[in-house]
C-alpha cells in the first residue's frame, strides 16, 4: 500500500428523510430521519480488498454507493487520491469528475436485470467503452470485449458476445456484468452481493475469478456481503480486511483472519454463529445468540451502544454510553472494535447485566446522565 | 432392469401408515418450441409424517417442480403425470391429490398441504394490510373469522412478531425477514398437516435465515407439522432436516437420513456438492466449485444424467440410468460406483454422523 490511500472515507454520514427506507415507516413514526450511514471513516488503499458485512438494512449498500460517488453524503467527505469527489467538478486543476466516475465502478447485486434484454452481450458492453474509451475504434473495442470474455471463461468469446442476456445462466450473467465493470480499468470496484445471488455450488469459482481479476489489474475491491464465509474467502485470499456494519456504523474491522478467528464484538460473533461451518452441519439447530431477531427501527436507533437491545453481553452501562471504534491490543494493530466488553471497560464490568426479559421499549429514551 | 443391481425400494414403501404424502412416478413436462421439456423425470418419494425433508440441488434441477407436484400446483402449460397420494394423519381414506377438482384442490392447499412459494416476498397484495390477508383467507374458506383471528395472533407471536403492529401494517412496511415470517404464519392459518417451503430464506441474510429455521423447528413441534423444505444450500437445511433428497437433472439421485448424507455421501454429485460449499472453517485453498453445468431439460444425457460431469463415468454409465439402490438401511443412491466414489472424490471435510 502506498502512503496515500486510494480512497479516504472521512466521518461520512448519509441520512434519508421521511419515506426512503424499507423499515422507516414501520412502527408508526413517519417523521424521522434514517441515518443509513452515521459517521463512518475508512481508508481503502491501492490494490486493497475490504469486505463489508452486516445484516440487511445495516447501511452496507448506502455506504458503498456513497464511496463511489453514486450517493451524495449528508456530511463528511470521500476523497479519491486526496480529492473530494463531490467537489471535483467545481474546482479547476483537479482530477476531472469524469475520470473519477470512470475510476470507481460497481457490480450490481442482480446481474441479470442490469443487462439490457434486447441487446446482445457485445451491445450491452459497447456503450460504456465508447463513452469512456473514445480513443478506441469499433474493431479495437470488439477485440477488447472478446479478450475480457475470454479472461472470465465465457468462451468461445464471439459466441457469447452475440448472445442475448436470457441465453446466459445466472453465473454467466454475473460474469458478464463483472466484465462490464472491468472494461473501464477502474481503480476501485464495488461488488454488492455479487456472489450471494448465485447457487452455493458456483460461488467459489466466481470468487476466484474476482480475485484473479483483482490481482491482474491491481484494482481495489470493496465487497458487500451478508455472508461471513464469502467475506472471509474474498478478503482472506487477498490479504484484505473485513468491516462489520451495524445500524450505519462500523462496529468492528480488521484483517480477515483476525475477524474470523478472534472476533471481538458480540455482533460479529452472532454473524459468525449464523455462518456455521460444515463441521456443525449435523448439530441440532439452536436459537440465534441475540435477544431479538429483527434489527431495530433505524429511524429510532437505540441509545448508547446501538446493539444493546439485541446484545447478550449488554449491561446497564451500554444503554447510556456509546462505545468508540478503537484498536484492540492483540496480534494485529489493525484490529478495531466498538464494544465496552471487548475493551474491558471498568464501568461496564461494574454495571448490572441487562435481565434476559429486558424490554427495549424505553431504550431509545435519552438516559438522565 | 438391465442394471446389475436389483432395485431396492426405499424402506418406507408400502408402509403408508407412516407416510403423509406418497409421490409415485411423478413427471412434469412442458411443451416448448424446441421440443418437450421433462423438468421432473419419474420421481418417487414418500414424505413421512412428522419429518422435515430437505430437498437440495443446483438451480434448475427440478426442486420447485417436485415441491409444486406435492400440491398438484404445476403452472399450465406444464403437465403432471404419476400419482400423488395424501394420507390423512387422523386416519381415513387416502386422497388422490392429482385427481381433485379445482374446488377440492383449493381446500386441500390450505387445510392439508400448505405452501410458501419461491420468491414469496412479493406474494402479499400490496394494497391490503397484513391483517386483511388473514381475514380474506378465513372468509374464502368459510371459517369463523373471530376464532380464526385468535389463531392468527397466536401464530404471529410464534414467529416473533407483534400481532397488533403486524396486522395493521402494509406489506411494504415490513423487512424481508418480517414478511417471510408473516407468510409462514399465514400458511399455517387453516392448520395444515404439511408445510412445503420453496427457498424460504434465500433472499434473507444469514442471521435471519437461521432464526427462521429455528422458528420452523419450533412450529413443527407445536403444531404437529410435516415440513418439506427446498433449497440450493445443503449446509443450510442440514441442521433442521431429518432426511435429505439430493436432486440433479430432474431426478432424485440420493436420499437418506441427513447424518448419512453428510457423513457418508455416496453419489459422486453429492460429494462434489458438499465440497463446493464455502466453509468458514476450511483452509482457503481447499474450496472449489463443481466444474461444468447442469443439463438442459431438452437435452438430458442418456444413461446416468451425471456422466458428463462425473470423473468415474464409464461405458455402463453412459448407457444405463442407475436406479436408486440401497447404500445402507434407509440411505440410497443412484450410482453404479458408490464405493469408488468415496475413494476418487475425497471429502474436504469429514463430518461425523
Ligand atoms: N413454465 C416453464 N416452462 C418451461 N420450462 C420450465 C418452466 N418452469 C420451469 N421450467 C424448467 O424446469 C426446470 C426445473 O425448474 P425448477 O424451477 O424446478 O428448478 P429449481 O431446482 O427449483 O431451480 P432454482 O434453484 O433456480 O429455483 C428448469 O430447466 C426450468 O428452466
Ligand atoms: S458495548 Fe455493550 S451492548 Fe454494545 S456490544 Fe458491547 S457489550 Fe454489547
Ligand atoms: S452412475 Fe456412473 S456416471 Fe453416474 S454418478 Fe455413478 S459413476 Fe458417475
Ligand atoms: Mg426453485
Amino acid at each position: 500500500m502506498s502512503s496515500r490511500p486510494l480512497l479516504e472515507v472521512d466521518d461520512l454520514s448519509v441520512h434519508f428523510g421521511g419515506d426512503s427506507g424499507i423499515l422507516d415507516r414501520f412502527l408508526g413514526d413517519d417523521k424521522g430521519v434514517v441515518r443509513a450511514v452515521d459517521g463512518v471513516s475508512l481508508d481503502i488503499g491501492e490494490n486493497d480488498v475490504v469486505a463489508l458485512v452486516g445484516e440487511s438494512g445495516c447501511g452496507k449498500t448506502t455506504l458503498g454507493k456513497t464511496m463511489i460517488g453514486l450517493q451524495r453524503p449528508t456530511s463528511g467527505a470521500v476523497r479519491f487520491r486526496g480529492q473530494d469527489i463531490w467537489k471535483s467538478d467545481l474546482e479547476s486543476g483537479d482530477i476531472p469528475y469524469k475520470d473519477i466516475r470512470k475510476s470507481l465502478q460497481m457490480v450490481h447485486q442482480d446481474a441479470g436485470n442490469s443487462l439490457d434484454p434486447n441487446r446482445t452481450i457485445f451491445k450491452n458492453l459497447n456503450p460504456a467503452l465508447k463513452k469512456w474509451r473514445p480513443e478506441l475504434n469499433l474493431v479495437e473495442r470488439r477485440e477488447l470485449v472478446h479478450q475480457m470474455l475470454d479472461t472470465v471463461g465465457l468462451t468461445p468469446a464471439d459466441d457469447y458476445a452475440s448472445r442475448y442476456p436470457h441465453q446466459l445462466s445466472g453465473g454467466e450473467a454475473q460474469r458478464t456484468v463483472i466484465v462490464r465493470s472491468m472494461l473501464l480499468e477502474p481503480d476501485l470496484i464495488l461488488a454488492d452481493e455479487a456472489v450471494s445471488a448465485l447457487d452455493v455450488s458456483l460461488r467459489v469459482n466466481l470468487m476466484d475469478l474476482l480475485l484473479e481479476l483483482q490481482e491482474m489489474f491491481s484494482t481495489s475491491f470493496v465487497f458487500i456481503s451478508h455472508n461471513m464465509a464469502n467475506a472471509r474467502y474474498l478478503a482472506g485470499r487477498a490479504d484484505g480486511r473485513i468491516a462489520v456494519m451495524y445500524l450505519g456504523r462500523i462496529v468492528e474491522i480488521g484483517p480477515a483472519d483476525e475477524i474470523i478467528k478472534n472476533p471481538q464484538h458480540p455482533y460479529t460473533k452472532s454473524l459468525l454463529w449464523a455462518t456455521s461451518g460444515l463441521s456443525e452441519i449435523n448439530d441440532p439447530i439452536e436459537s440465534p445468540p441475540v435477544r431479538k431477531i429483527d434489527i431495530p427501527d433505524p429511524e429510532n436507533p437505540p441509545s448508547g451502544c446501538r446493539f444493546h437491545t439485541r446484545c447478550l453481553e449488554a449491561r446497564e452501562f451500554c444503554m447510556g454510553n456509546d462505545p468508540d471504534l478503537k484498536g484492540m491490543t492483540g496480534p494485529s494493530d489493525r484490529h478495531e472494535a466498538a464494544c465496552f466488553e471487548a475493551h474491558d471497560r471498568v464501568e461496564y464490568r461494574n454495571s448490572e447485566p441487562l435481565p434476559d426479559d429486558f424490554d427495549d421499549t424505553d431504550a431509545t429514551e435519552q438516559p438522565a446522565d | 432392469m438391465s442394471s446389475q443391481y436389483t432395485r431396492r425400494e426405499t424402506r418406507d414403501d408400502g408402509q403408508s401408515a407412516h407416510n403423509v404424502l406418497e409421490i409415485s412416478n411423478a413427471s412434469v413436462a412442458f411443451a416448448m418450441e424446441r421440443g418437450d421439456a421433462r423438468v421432473l423425470d419419474d420421481v418417487s418419494i414418500n414424505v413421512r409424517r412428522g419429518e422435515v425433508l430437505g430437498v437440495v440441488g443446483e438451480s434448475g434441477s427440478g426442486k420447485s417442480m417436485l415441491a409444486d407436484s406435492m400440491l398438484d400446483a404445476i403452472d399450465s402449460p406444464g403437465t403432471l403425470t404419476g400419482d400423488v397420494t395424501f394420507h390423512p394423519p387422523e386416519g381415513g381414506d387416502p386422497i388422490a391429490v392429482n385427481q381433485l377438482s379445482k374446488e377440492e384442490l383449493r381446500q386441500f392447499r390450505w387445510e392439508r398441504v400448505s405452501m410458501v412459494v419461491q420468491g414469496a416476498l412479493d406474494s402479499f397484495n400490496p394494497t391490503l394490510s397484513i391483517g386483511e390477508h388473514f381475514v380474506e383467507t378465513l372468509r374464502a374458506h368459510d371459517y369463523d373469522v373471530a376464532e380464526g383471528m385468535e389463531r392468527a395472533r397466536q401464530l404471529i407471536s410464534d414467529v416473533h412478531l407483534e400481532p397488533d403492529r403486524i396486522l395493521d401494517a402494509y406489506p411494504y412496511e415490513l423487512s424481508g425477514g418480517m414478511t417471510q415470517r408473516a407468510l409462514i404464519a399465514l400458511s399455517l392459518l387453516l392448520d395444515p398437516d404439511v408445510l412445503v417451503m420453496d427457498e424460504p430464506t434465500a433472499a434473507l441474510d444469514l442471521l435471519m435465515q437461521q432464526s427462521i429455521l429455528k422458528l420452523l423447528s419450533e412450529l413443527k413441534d407445536e403444531y404437529d407439522l410435516t415440513i418439506v423444505i427446498v433449497t440450493h444450500d445443503l449446509s443450510h437445511v442440514a441442521r433442521i432436516s431429518d432426511r435429505l433428497a439430493v436432486m440433479y437433472a430432474f431426478e432424485i439421485l440420493e436420499l437418506g437420513p441427513v447424518g448419512d448424507i453428510v457423513a457418508n455421501p455416496s453419489h459422486p454429485y453429492t460429494r462434489e456438492l458438499l465440497n463446493s460449499i464455502p466453509d468458514i472453517d476450511a483452509d482457503l485453498d481447499e474450496m472449489a466449485s463443481i466444474e461444468g453445468t447442469s443439463p438442459d431439460p431438452l437435452n438430458v444425457p442418456r444413461g446416468c444424467s451425471y456422466h458428463t460431469r462425473c470423473p468415474l463415468a464409464d461405458e455402463q454409465c453412459r448407457e444405463t440410468n442407475p436406479d436408486l439402490f440401497e447404500v445402507s438401511g434407509d440411505h440410497s443412491a443412484a450410482c453404479f460406483y458408490t464405493d469408488e466414489a468415496r475413494e476418487t472424490i475425497p471429502l474436504k471435510k469429514e463430518v461425523t454422523k
